[in-house]
């Protein structure tokens, strides 16, 4: 924005400007990323005996954090006005999705023994690509 | 949703950028709103509607204008 004469900003239309939220946005995201990071950590040392949950503990916090994601999306994501880090949200929105509708299933057939067992770096990629395969299609949306 | 921001903000002679500046948000985000490719939030909906000196509903429409 450097190329604006500063001169000519408050000339034309009314002296209006919003507040900056890009702070609070970034901000917002880096919580999320540092939660999402704890949740990992925690489920990593539950795996490896450090954390010890009942099933039905570990089961309801997975139900609890699925319900928080859908509950922050709808609010924050309406919220937030630039293309690119909404883009970003959704397609991970979208691979985290995928990737539980994928890997829940599967966890539960490899238990009754009806699947393999589930492999961490398969689903990992399935993320990934649904991730990557949104964020094409709505780039290529909008460069329509 | 659809909107006149274009035509106002061309009656104004500002640029996309100029636009953007005002609403403290990027020239793409413009970009989007002008083409019904992004439906703004309504706190910049609002602020738009003010910065134009017009209701929401001016500038904003469910419809498309005749």
């Amino acid at each position: 924005m450097t190329d604006i004469d500063p001169s000519s900003r408050l000339e034309s239309g009314k002296d209006v400007r919003a507040p900056n939220r890009r702070r609070i946005i970034y901000t917002i995201i880096v919580l999320s990323l540092l939660l999402g990071s704890a949740v990992g950590v925690g489920m990593v040392m539950s795996k490896g005996g450090a954390l010890k949950f009942m099933p039905v503990t570990a089961w309801s916090l997975a139900a609890l954090a699925a319900l928080l994601i859908a509950v922050f999306s709808a609010w924050f994501y309406r919220w937030v006005d630039e293309v690119e880090v909404k883009d970003n949200l959704w397609a991970n929105t979208v691979g985290l999705h995928v990737g539980f509708a994928i890997g829940a299933p599967w966890v539960f057939l490899a238990e009754m023994g009806h699947a393999p067992e589930v492999n961490a770096s398969i689903l990992l990629l399935i993320i990934i690509g649904s991730a990557a395969l949104y964020y094409t299609a709505v780039k290529l949306w909008r460069m329509m | 949703m659809h909107n006149r921001l274009r035509l106002l903000r061309a009656e104004r002679g500002w640029t996309q950028a100029e636009l953007a500046y005002r609403l403290n948000v990027s020239r793409q985000a413009v970009n989007a709103i002008e083409t019904g490719k992004h439906d703004p939030s309504l706190s910049l909906a609002f602020l738009i509607a003010r910065l134009f000196d017009l209701s929401v509903e001016q500038v904003f429409t469910d419809q498309p204008r005749d």
